[in-house]
């Protein structure tokens, strides 16, 4: 036997899913979440599954964390130094000058990580070109780090200008530092991203610098953990790009563990494109106060900026975006009189009236459960006790009674409305980017996706709903999908025709030499690892860039102009024209390196008889749209591949629950998915 | 209760991803920086009486433009003339449009030949002609188009665009961004045209009302928040390098901490709060003055941004929202109201900025809670000349940071753009690349900030080094007349220009620079800090502590002006002295 696990660590539940290699069997669990030691959470959860020999077979152990991002928003990091060049103490304090909100006086801007009497200048000074202005004065470097020492520092972000063109500096200062401080974590700008706009560099390494300790402490007492539960293997860390990286390395550029859940989503998304020959796909991961959503053709696109706590983060990263609409989001009448669902949310605690947790507010959940969409005696497979009358009283005392309307209308209503909201979010992502939802397929997912997707479907013209297995454990599954992920970026601005074969190739050279030096830790050698290369690129007066795949070997000038052509093309595809006559700037050069993980293979079932009657649980009368239908409730876990299943109906399990409209079909294809077919 | 207002969300939604899919359009294909990265547009849709029902807005300047050009132009269009595939371009300044730049496009949207609403959107370019200079009168500022076809049956009217492309000096950034703003237009149409079918034209015209009543209710009752009243609000405007045709409006005041200031123009309101209605009152403004004049419609965006800033920050709004806010204009030939053929380049800055300072200052008296002190007011910094090899020209353009207005229960933030404006900084590193410019220094101003119980934000100094000869223009607002502070609270520093010429000349203070200057010199701009809340000896000492400890302000300046005695080593607080000194100055 051997085992691959993935562990998610959510708001709530901390999720496990173990993909038996030998089998192909999935096997899903959850365990509340500790919110005080996560790494209680992962041990806890690790214990709950009995599978014979388990801890003994594990080969792989990927996890997925918000211990950085927790660490970031409750302001919890390491007490941090930031050097800076002469003259730019305020760096982080000025940002880039804008004002939060447009009317709001009271937004603020956010709070530097590194307080302004922590934060040092050095009178040094080098060049856009990379020219040495000014050299360090080692005393002054000196004089600086005893002043850091009286403070007790445990971490250190560095930060001059222009480093990404030459690291000289920050590499001396580092070499003075560590010899006075060996043990404060130093981050330099330079190897954390090497990339030019002072403030955006500055923000991601003091963000690093801030966080790093704190994964560190993390870490080592998950080992600890581990070691108790006699796990062998290193656990890997999901990052926000959609890769993994061993917990050693993910300590060094702790900035790439935030968002990383998400990212599990947006994996499982396209192994199932992949799976089933389905290129464009939309993933909706709808959860207890918000939903993830991300675009899939083929592969996510990855953005390389993102901002959390509104700083900027500039680290490559699956594009998703978030809205705030989930299970627990109230239902409320605005001063205008109408209704309305969301932003705020009841979250798990006191969670929505039907909890019974104290919450008094109605939520979507709770509307879905006046309307007989979800079964108050099987929440969490009946483990958790939920009370439809409290969701009763709630809807009619706080919406019924003021448009004085029936309960049943008035949950409805309240469904029309996040489903707006979530329309909403979708048209951002596919009308807004030129490209029309209706020829996309919906994978739904999180525990509350498969209760909305089939009304989202029709609204938005989509034909065809993928529910996987177990939709509420989507993200650890997806984190079983990911490959070893490391990226690089240096910064060199040179037009187009001024630059050679030669200079580009060095570039890229000494960015592979350091991502192969680096996957060599993760145990791949050289002939295995994929080696992707890229170039950010603008017209001369444009202030941003597009990143174009560098798919060829760059040797003469022909080689220039194809790229170039490949430029004008993207250029063209995103914004509609080329520009005449107009010469082109490389800006970053990108490489990342992807050592494979042994293929993931869930094994296709034979596919059995259409009739779903031994999967059939009862009967129930459910509201679809504007009428109460009594209709079959089918159980999940026992639908056999094969089966069909006409709406109205809705199939229940563990922690989801779909809903089949009428009209519609849901067939159970032979990896088990629902594949829901829309009539519009 | 209607029921209607049960779903009218699901609309409202639709109404807003439409006018979201415009602007995202619009922003992803034009040419120009000024759109794509500043996003300095907006889109909107109408019912056929021009009611402007949502409105996708990403600058303050559009707010009192959009509601109300497509009303004066159906006053001069009719719409027995309008054909499916029309589409009108307008800028005129005298017809509810902004500065010339600001150039807007509607369009008809007709369902089985029925018209049903409109779309429309602004869009400001990179140039529309004119002098690079001063202007005096209209026909300096470039050109000037009165509402016409640019498309007739959705064929493009080459003549007028011809026309159009030789009067600017940039025509490839202008068409690109004009065919940009089609397809915008075009979008809203396919948008609204797809919500008509889903719902039928017949729901669809009959649910615009109850989503203007929407509107109107939220402001209302926002404004019902306020306790009924009268208050009164007077600043300036100072005038320094621009000369005017019309001097004789200007103004000398005394002042109390600065003595006689000359060329002052009045920015005056007078504002009353009855029940759900709110009326602004500009009457006692200064008169016309060229370059500075606005425009109603920029006049009703300043006071639309202010009384929403302060009122109902986070509300989205449309023509509804604006039916309880009566501004009355003021009589005569007012510098808010600019008419044929005043000059009105300057406008979104000043006049905006500063009706937007007198609103919040007079709403300040009747709801202290929501308001803020003065915020800074954003200087202009513009270098020309030509790069080291004689290559080419550049053109530098910078607005910068300042101090933000302290509030009743918080401090103002530090470095940030004000009112009107929310653009970002350029990049050091992209600056020292693109243009032949070093910056030597970037940081906020200590002891620059308004004192106060709560205090206002810093201000910042920007020191930029010419590595060739070049010409520099720099101006900064409120040079003189300080960011008021509120209820006891200090004023804000006073923002200023300096320059060290090679020989090591220095000036400093000034409200303006224009002048060439040789390679080595370094300009100095120096913004406001915002004013503070209440009296700065009322401030938390710890607070004083926090400042002295972060370098905001200086041990000299805690003990001074907040009464706070510090020791310079530890930053200790001395909490016996400190009170006794307090009381002290209380009594003072």
């Amino acid at each position: 036997m051997s085992y691959r696990v993935g562990i998610d660590v959510g708001g709530t539940f901390t999720d496990i899913t173990i993909l038996n290699e030998n089998t192909g069997e999935i096997i899903v669990n959850k365990t509340p979440t500790i919110p005080k030691d996560q790494s209680l959470s992962v041990f806890n959860v690790l214990n709950s599954i009995k599978e014979k020999d388990f801890f003994k077979n594990i080969v792989y152990i990927i996890h997925g964390t918000t211990v950085a991002t927790n660490a970031l928003l409750e302001r919890k990091g390491a007490k941090t130094a930031f050097i800076t060049t002469k003259g730019f103490k305020d760096l982080l304090y000025i940002q880039r000058q804008t004002r939060p909100h447009m009317y709001d006086f009271w937004a603020k801007k956010p709070e530097p990580v590194v307080p302004r009497y922590l934060t040092f200048e050095i009178n040094e000074r080098t060049l856009y070109t990379g020219e040495i202005e000014r050299e360090l004065d080692e005393n002054e470097v000196k004089m600086t780090i005893e002043k850091i020492k009286e403070h007790k520092i445990e971490s250190i972000a560095v930060c001059f200008l222009h480093s990404y063109a030459n690291p000289h500096n920050e590499l001396k200062l580092y070499e003075i530092a560590k010899k006075e401080l060996p043990n404060v974590h130093i981050s330099l700008s330079s190897e954390i991203l090497p990339e030019y706009r002072e403030y955006e560099r500055a923000s991601t390494v003091s963000i690093n610098a801030y966080l790093a300790p704190t994964i560190e402490k993390y870490l080592k007492k998950l080992e600890l953990r581990k070691a108790q539960l006699g796990i062998k293997p290193e656990i890997h860390i999901m990052q926000s790009n959609g890769g993994i990286i061993s917990a050693k390395q993910a300590w060094e550029q702790s900035v790439r563990t935030i968002f990383s859940g998400p990212a599990g989503g947006a994996l499982l998304g396209t192994y199932i494109s992949k799976q089933l020959g389905i290129d464009k796909i939309i993933t909706l991961d709808m959860g207890g106060t918000s939903t993830d959503l991300c675009l899939i053709i083929k592969t996510p696109r990855i953005v390389n900026e993102a901002e959390i706590d509104g700083f900027p983060i500039r680290i490559p990263m699956i594009d998703i975006h978030t809205i705030g609409a989930g299970g627990g989001s109230i239902a409320w009448i605005d001063k205008g009189g109408i209704l309305q669902v969301g932003p705020h949310s009841a979250g798990s605690y006191p969670g929505p009236v039907c909890y019974q947790r104290g919450g008094k507010e109605p939520t979507s959940t709770d509307a879905n459960l006046v309307l007989g969409r979800i079964n108050p005696d099987y929440f969490l497979g009946g483990e958790m006790k939920i009370n439809k009358n409290l969701a009763i009283m709630s809807i009619k005392e706080r919406i019924s009674s003021y448009f004085k309307i029936d309960v049943l209308t008035a949950s409805n209503a309240i469904l029309d409305i996040i489903n707006s909201n979530m329309i909403r979010g979708i048209k951002v992502i596919s009308v807004e980017k030129g490209l029309d939802p209706g020829e996309f397929a919906l994978v739904a997912f999180g525990g509350a996706g498969p209760l909305h997707a089939a009304s989202l479907a029709r609204e938005l013209k989509i034909k065809k709903i993928i529910i996987p297995p177990n939709p509420a454990n989507a993200s650890a599954l997806g984190f079983l999908l990911a490959d070893i992920r490391v990226d690089y970026v240096n910064t060199y601005i040179k037009n187009q025709k001024n630059l050679t074969p030669n200079e580009i190739n060095q570039i890229f050279n000494k960015l592979k030499n350091k991502a192969i030096e680096t996957l060599k830790k993760e145990g791949f050698n050289e002939q295995e690892i994929l080696i992707f290369k890229s170039i950010d690129m603008r017209y001369t007066g444009q202030s941003f860039e597009l990143n174009v795949p560098i798919n060829i070997d760059i040797v003469n000038r022909e080689d220039f102009d194809f790229i170039a052509n490949q430029f004008e093309e993207i250029h063209e595809n995103t914004y509609g024209y080329r520009m005449e006559n107009e010469e082109i700037i490389f800006v970053n050069f990108r490489l990342n390196a992807i050592g494979k993980m042994p293929e993931f293979k869930i094994k296709p079932l034979k596919l059995e008889d259409s009739n779903p009657i031994h999967a059939l649980k009862g009967k129930r009368e459910v509201f679809f749209e504007n009428q109460t239908i009594l209709c079959n409730i089918y159980q999940r876990e026992k639908l056999k591949a094969g089966n069909e299943i006409e709406g109205p109906a809705v199939i229940e399990e563990y922690a989801s629950t779909t809903i089949i409209p009428e009209f519609s079909i849901a067939k159970i294809d032979k990896f088990k998915n629902i594949i829901l077919k829309i009539q519009e | 209760m209607n029921i209607e207002n049960l779903r009218l969300n699901v609309i409202i939604n639709a109404l807003r991803s439409i006018t979201e899919e415009m602007g995202a359009s619009l922003i992803r294909t034009a040419y120009s920086t000024n759109i794509k990265d500043r996003k300095d547009c907006s889109c909107a849709i109408y019912n056929l009486d021009g009611n402007m029902i949502a409105q996708g807005e990403f600058m303050p300047v559009h707010l009192g433009v959009m509601p109300f050009a497509l009303k004066e132009i159906i006053k001069t269009i009719s719409l027995q003339d309008l054909q499916e595939g029309d589409i009108i371009i307008d800028n005129d300044p005298y017809r509810m449009g902004s500065h010339l730049w600001d150039v807007m496009l509607f369009a008809p949207v007709f369902y089985n030949n029925k018209l049903i609403a409109f779309v429309g959107n602004i869009a400001h370019h990179v140039d529309i002609g004119g002098t690079s200079g001063v202007s005096f009168e209209i026909f300096e500022e470039g050109l000037r188009i009165p509402p016409i076809k640019l498309m007739k049956k959705g064929i493009i009217q080459k003549d007028i665009l011809d026309l159009i492309l030789a009067n600017v000096r940039t025509p490839r950034d202008v068409k690109g961004d004009l065919m940009a703003q089609i397809g915008s237009i075009n979008r809203g149409i396919r948008g609204i045209k797809e919500l008509a079918e889903k719902l039928g034209v017949k729901r669809f015209i009959e649910v615009i009302p109850y989503i203007l009543n929407y509107s109107e209710k939220l402001m209302r009752e926002s404004i019902k928040e306020i306790p009924d009243g009268e208050a009164k609000f007077t600043d300036f405007i100072k005038v320094e390098a621009i000369p005017s045709l019309f001097t004789g409006q200007l103004e000398e005041t005394k002042l109390e901490k600065f003595g006689r200031i000359k060329n002052l123009i009045r920015i005056q309101v007078k504002i009353k709060k009855q029940d759900s209605d709110i009326f602004v009152d500009f009457n006692g403004s200064g008169g016309r003055y060229d370059g500075i004049n606005a425009p109603w419609s920029i006049t009703l965006s300043a006071t639309y941004y202010a009384i929403k800033a302060v009122i109902a920050p986070r509300t989205p709004t449309n023509s509804g929202s604006y039916r309880c806010i009566h501004v009355i204009k003021p009589k005569g030939n007012s510098i808010l109201n600019a008419v044929f053929p005043a000059a009105v380049k300057g406008c979104t800055s000043n006049p905006a900025q500063r009706i937007a300072d007198v609103i919040i200052g007079a709403l300040s008296k009747l709801v202290p809670k929501k308001a803020s002190a003065c915020h800074q007011d954003w200087p202009v910094l513009m270098i020309k000349g030509i790069v080291p090899d004689g290559s080419r020209y550049f053109s530098f353009i910078e607005t910068y940071a300042g101090g933000l207005g302290a509030k009743y229960n918080e401090d103002g933030i530090d470095a940030a753009q004000s009112h009107m404006s929310n653009t970002r900084n350029a990049p050091i590193e992209a600056i020292e690349m693109e243009y032949p410019l070093k910056v030597e220094k970037y940081a906020l101003i200590q002891d620059s900030e308004g004192a106060g119980k709560y205090r206002g934000g810093l201000g910042i100094v920007r020191c930029i080094k010419l590595l060739v000869n070049a010409h520099v223009f720099a101006r900064v607002e409120r040079n003189k007349l300080k960011p008021y502070g509120l209820y006891g609270g200090l004023e804000g520093r006073r923002a200023g220009v300096g320059i060290i010429t090679p020989d090591g000349k220095k000036n400093k203070g000034l409200p303006f620079v224009i002048q060439i200057l040789k390679r080595n010199s370094k300009i100095f701009i120096e913004t406001n800090g915002g004013g503070g809340w209440g009296s700065p000896i009322e401030r938390d000492p710890d607070k004083v502590k926090r400042d002295v400890m972060n370098g905001f302000i200086s041990v000299e300046r805690a003990l001074n002006i907040y009464g706070v005695i510090i020791n310079p080593e530890t930053f200790e607080v001395d909490y016996e002295k400190t009170k006794s000194l307090r009381e002290k100055l209380k009594k003072n």
